[in-house]
């Protein structure tokens, strides 16, 4: 089914480099009382029969689940409000971190179409976690129209993500007692190709913002050819090669599910900052000071441990992690919040102390008797 | 914790007592949630002074939508910054107030297999973020009330489920009550079929008598002699029967008096109705409060 080169050029854009990934991941507390071991993991995500699942246990233990991979044809998302349709597969898999933190995320590279019509399913389902983008419009349109908010009949990547982690999290191993009250958490990620423009490019640092309904937003421009590694102006990327004619067809998507782990590290570790903030600055509140404390004690116990930034990330794509330790600069927020939990640690073990020591002083004498 | 709020009889106070509790409980610092499964009558918007859902939201988004399957996830509604009778933020110490509104024009309808399975997955998700989860279920026995019984039977065992009935203070209201909890299809059995154990039932399930008028409370001071000995007659009258039918003291969570706010308006009553304006009994706001603490309490 290799499409005639001009074809490819016809229905190759003007405006905006391609391929774009898109993805959202999802990422809660486990809903078990403590950390689940090994083979929790693996049953948990084994999600078809025999399905093989990733464990990784250095430095921090970490379960992978198989693929998921679910045909779509919907509207694509289009900053513009452009009528694009997708053909193709979504691929989505679970993770537990730590036996502790639970996610899923689901993704989907988005190319222009091969060919001007629609193909046989059998043609898109050979590549997983492609989607072929019929109609007008640059790879910049869909990632601003993906970034925007959701519209009800578009591609939603997130409910897919949702409902993966549902079904983790609904699973009868878990006994439902978790032991903090957290919000799942929504991060969405943009990963366009770089250097487009032509000329020498310096790498684009990623973004990662917030916004009012606490969507996290991480954009990001590298490789998406093979390993996903950072750019320099010299190396030829896919756009630069779809420009020259590159046959779409052969196009595997490599590298999408490196950068996909590399989000899932990103969104653990904004989770965990999300979670231990939100306890942090609920201590300053009265009037339950002495329960709060308390509260803290599980994130201690369960959560303080599994802060490995970059801890799974491939080495081509380390300097991800340096630049966004720069900017927002994750784990100096993380350091401030550990600081303030030994303070207040440190406190409440000084006032059960002096409590003590004034029964003590008491009980003293009694004891003597 | 996941909390079903019922009644036998309409009209007994079951959603302004819960929608009081779900306030105090938040208050007391607990994230809390209310899921309004009444779909008949979902009137949680209204007391909680929400008016965009006063009787359930226009947008397609709630709770009885999301059961149908037409939504992914049923709209929330953050009660302290929406609600008119409150201050548009979190008081400081207190945790999370959020309602799952029901659908204006909701009404009944036949149980599927997926409902309880999305209704499984709703409440799954919901007891990640919050302590107590309030459910205020319709009046009687709902295809709702069963959706409900049947997605937390596998909820996981370290989820408590905890039922509250609701009943009014008078013997047609203690007999339909005892007939809801134990009769045949009621909620003991229904649980049995479901796999707990009878004492498992019987431990999870708390009566709350509303609008009481306890014969010595000041309201009655002015009856006249004979009116009030009659009064304390019925009184003990009450008290023995609900003891013959299972709703004696042990197995009362608490006892609402009879407050005039709540007789003239259904609404939250906030601390400034007590001591400020005095429009209500600080005997209500107790009572609300001390059922809303020992929620958690486990065994009675
Ligand atoms: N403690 C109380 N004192 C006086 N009036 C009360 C009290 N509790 C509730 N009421 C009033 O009783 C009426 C019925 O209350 P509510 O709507 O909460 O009942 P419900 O059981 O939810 O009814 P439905 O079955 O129709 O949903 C309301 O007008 C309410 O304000
Ligand atoms: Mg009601």
């Amino acid at each position: 089914m290799t499409a005639p080169r001009h074809s490819t050029r016809r229905t190759a854009p003007t405006a905006g480099p391609w391929p774009v990934l898109l993805g959202e991941v999802r990422t809660a507390l486990l809903r078990h009382s403590r950390a689940v071991g090994v083979e929790t993991v693996e049953e948990l995500l084994e999600l078809a029969p025999a399905a093989t699942v990733r464990l990784t246990s250095r430095p921090l233990a970490r379960g992978v689940s198989t693929d998921v991979v679910e045909g779509v044809h919907c509207r694509l998302p289009s900053g513009s409000g452009r009528r694009v349709e997708g053909v193709g597969t979504i691929v989505s898999r679970a993770v537990v971190t730590g036996g502790r933190i639970a996610q899923a995320s689901s993704r989907a590279l988005v190319l222009p179409a091969t060919a001007p019509r629609r193909q046989n399913w059998s043609a898109y389902l050979a590549r997983q976690g492609i989607i072929e983008a019929l109609g007008p419009g640059g790879g910049d349109d869909l990632a601003a129209g993906f970034l925007a908010p959701h519209r009800p009949d578009v591609l939603d990547l997130g409910a897919v993500a949702n409902r993966l982690l549902d079904r983790v999290q609904t699973s009868l191993l878990l006994d439902g007692a978790s032991p903090l009250r957290t919000t799942r958490t929504r991060l969405r990620f943009v990963v366009a190709a770089a250097g487009s423009g032509g000329g020498p490019s310096t790498p684009a640092p990623p973004r990662f913002s917030v916004d009012v309904d606490g969507v996290r937003t991480l954009l990001l421009r590298a490789d998406l050819h093979g390993t996903g590694r950072e750019l320099d102006g010299a190396e030829t990327d896919l756009a630069t090669q779809v420009q020259k004619g590159l046959d779409l067809a052969e196009f595997d998507g490599g590298g999408a599910a490196e950068l996909m782990t590399l989000c899932e590290d990103v969104a653990v570790h904004d989770w965990l900052l999300t979670v231990l903030q939100r306890l942090v600055d609920n201590l300053d509140e009265a009037p339950a000071r002495n329960g709060r404390i308390e509260r803290i004690g599980p994130a201690i116990e369960q959560l303080l441990h599994l802060w490995m930034p970059g801890a799974h990330a491939e080495p081509e794509l380390s300097w991800v992690w340096s630049a966004l330790e720069g900017r927002p600069g994750f784990s100096r927020q993380w350091a401030s919040i550990v600081a303030r939990i030994r303070n207040e640690l440190d406190l409440s073990i000084l006032r059960a102390l002096t409590a003590d020591g004034g029964q003590a002083r008491r009980a003293g004498p009694a004891e003597e008797l | 914790m996941i909390v079903l709020a019922t009644s036998d009889k309409g009209g007994t106070g079951r959603s302004v007592t819960t929608s009081n509790l779900a306030y105090r409980r938040a208050l007391q610092g607990d994230d809390v949630c209310y899921l309004d499964f009444d779909f008949g009558s979902p009137t949680a918007g209204a007391v909680f002074g929400i008016e965009a859902a006063g009787r359930g939201v226009k947008t397609g988004a709630g709770a009885h939508s999301y059961l149908l399957g037409d939504v992914a996830e049923p709209a929330r509604i953050d009660i302290w910054r929406e609600s008119s009778w409150l201050k548009k933020e979190r008081p400081p110490g207190a945790g999370r107030l959020v309602l799952v509104a029901g659908d204006e024009g909701g009404g009944e309808f036949q149980v599927q297999p997926q409902m309880i399975e999305r209704c499984q997955v709703l409440l799954a998700r919901l007891t990640e973020e919050f302590d107590v989860i309030l459910v205020d279920l319709s009046a009687g026995r709902s295809y709702a009330a069963d959706i409900v019984q049947g997605a937390t039977a596998t909820i996981g065992a370290g989820t408590p489920v905890r039922w509250l009935v609701f009943h009014r203070w008078t013997r047609q209201h203690i007999l339909a009550a005892h007939g809801l909890v134990f009769g045949e299809r009621g909620i003991v059995q229904n649980g049995e079929r479901l796999g707990y154990t009878r004492e498992q039932m019987e431990d999870s399930i708390r009566f709350v008598r509303t609008a009481v008028q306890e014969p010595d409370s000041p309201q009655l001071g002015l009856l006249r002699p004979t009116q009030a000995s009659w009064l304390h007659q019925c009184h003990e009258e009450l008290l023995k029967l609900a003891a013959q039918r299972g709703l004696g003291r042990s197995m009362v969570a608490g006892v609402i008096p009879w407050d005039p706010v709540l007789q003239w308006r259904e609404q939250i009553i906030r601390d400034l109705d007590i001591d400020s304006t005095q429009i209500a009994n600080p005997e209500t706001g107790q009572a609300f409060d001390d059922v809303a603490l020992h929620l958690t309490r486990t065994s009675h």
